[in-house]
């Protein structure tokens, strides 16, 4: 009872019985990430719909959602997966697009480091994207580490429970219906959407720009090794653009 | 291809969705890229999308397939259209899929 009457701030753990809406953390989370999961969860219905249309298999389909958790890699291991690509290729691919994670990383680094490293693992796994430009705004606001990890598990929670529901809705839905020719092309098109709004630079237009054409030029080569060349040759094109630019500017 | 070697390609996606998001939460002293590092983070994504989408898009079985009589094409057009406008992604995704149906419409018959 002691502390009850004590001068010290109030406890910022939540205590038995604290209805967690009430939870300043758990508050903001919601107000700032309820935007972006609305397009979340239709983006996870097009992924769900997308994985059936490249000829998953529904068990399939719904162990990469599950397993995999990562939008854009799904989306681009599709046409390889289809085409029987090479296991490492279709892993370095996934990694190569997942690199801007590593960026998001760095950036919960400093008040994720209180925790212990198996907890740390956990959490990092379920960044997303939203999670992390919103969660870098906190942190930049002086949060301390304990409302960052609410703050962080709280949007964690409601973005795997948005887009496992709407990517396991649109597997079904893609599997229930028959299958439509015309929409054999959606997943070309989910990645095209998702790349498109990432060019917002001069280097980042002559990055896709160089990439796309050298993988139209490479493409005969075995192992499909092109598409490591075109990815090789596209940032190299915008890492001296950006060099020259830094000279000049 | 066979059931077991895409259960194991969706492992090892896992795991590379594992390694980028906490491989630098291994250590717990924190550490800084510099700018010129993370420019390349920033684009290495970009550059592997475009080199899996432009073939995607533009070839049929490996050769050249992107003619006026190619839907695919007039999507393509749309969606960089879209863009151009200043869409977001899913009105870009839409542009694309409509006018990939209305042309596959219009050149079948």
């Amino acid at each position: 009872m002691s502390a009850l009457h004590s001068s010290e701030a109030p406890p910022k753990m939540p205590t038995v019985g604290f209805p967690l809406y009430r939870d300043p953390q758990v508050r903001r989370a919601i107000r700032d990430l309820s935007p972006g999961l609305l397009a979340m969860a239709a983006w996870g219905l097009v992924t769900g719909l997308a994985m059936i249309e490249s000829g998953l298999s529904t068990a399939h389909a719904v162990g990469m959602s599950l397993l995999v958790y990562a939008g854009a890699a799904q989306l681009a291991s599709l046409p390889l997966i289809a085409a029987g690509a090479p296991l490492l290729l279709i892993w370095a691919s996934a990694l190569v697009i997942n690199l801007r994670f590593l960026i998001y990383a760095v950036s919960q680094q400093p008040w994720m480091s209180r925790l212990p490293r198996a907890k740390r693992l956990l959490h990092g796994y379920f960044t997303t994207d939203i999670l992390a430009v919103f969660g870098a705004q906190r942190a930049q606001d002086g949060w301390d580490s304990q409302s960052m990890v609410r703050y962080f598990r709280t949007g964690a929670v409601l973005c795997w429970v948005v887009w496992q529901t709407a990517s396991l809705l649109g597997i079904f839905l893609a599997a229930s219906l028959p299958r439509e020719e015309g929409l054999r092309v959606l997943p070309a098109l989910a990645i095209l959407a998702l790349l498109l709004p990432m060019i917002r630079s001069r280097p980042a237009l002559a990055c896709v720009l160089v990439s796309a054409f050298a993988s139209l030029v490479f493409k005969g080569l075995p192992l499909n090794l092109g598409l490591f060349l075109a990815t090789l040759a596209g940032v190299l094109t915008a890492v001296l653009l950006n060099r020259k630019a830094a000279q000049h500017g | 291809m066979g059931d077991l070697w895409t259960w194991v390609a969706l492992v090892g996606l896992g795991l590379a969705t594992l390694v980028t998001r906490s491989g630098p939460l291994w250590s717990e002293r924190p550490f800084a890229l510099t700018e010129a590092q993370t420019f390349a983070l920033q684009m290495a994504p970009m550059a592997a999308l475009a080199a899996i989408v432009a073939p995607a898009l533009l070839l049929t079985d490996g050769a050249w397939a992107a003619t006026i009589e190619d839907p695919r094409l007039w999507a393509l057009i749309a969606a960089v259209s879209a863009r151009l406008m200043g869409r977001g992604l899913l009105t870009i995704l839409l542009s694309g899929l409509v006018v990939y149906g209305a042309a596959r419409f219009i050149l079948a018959s």
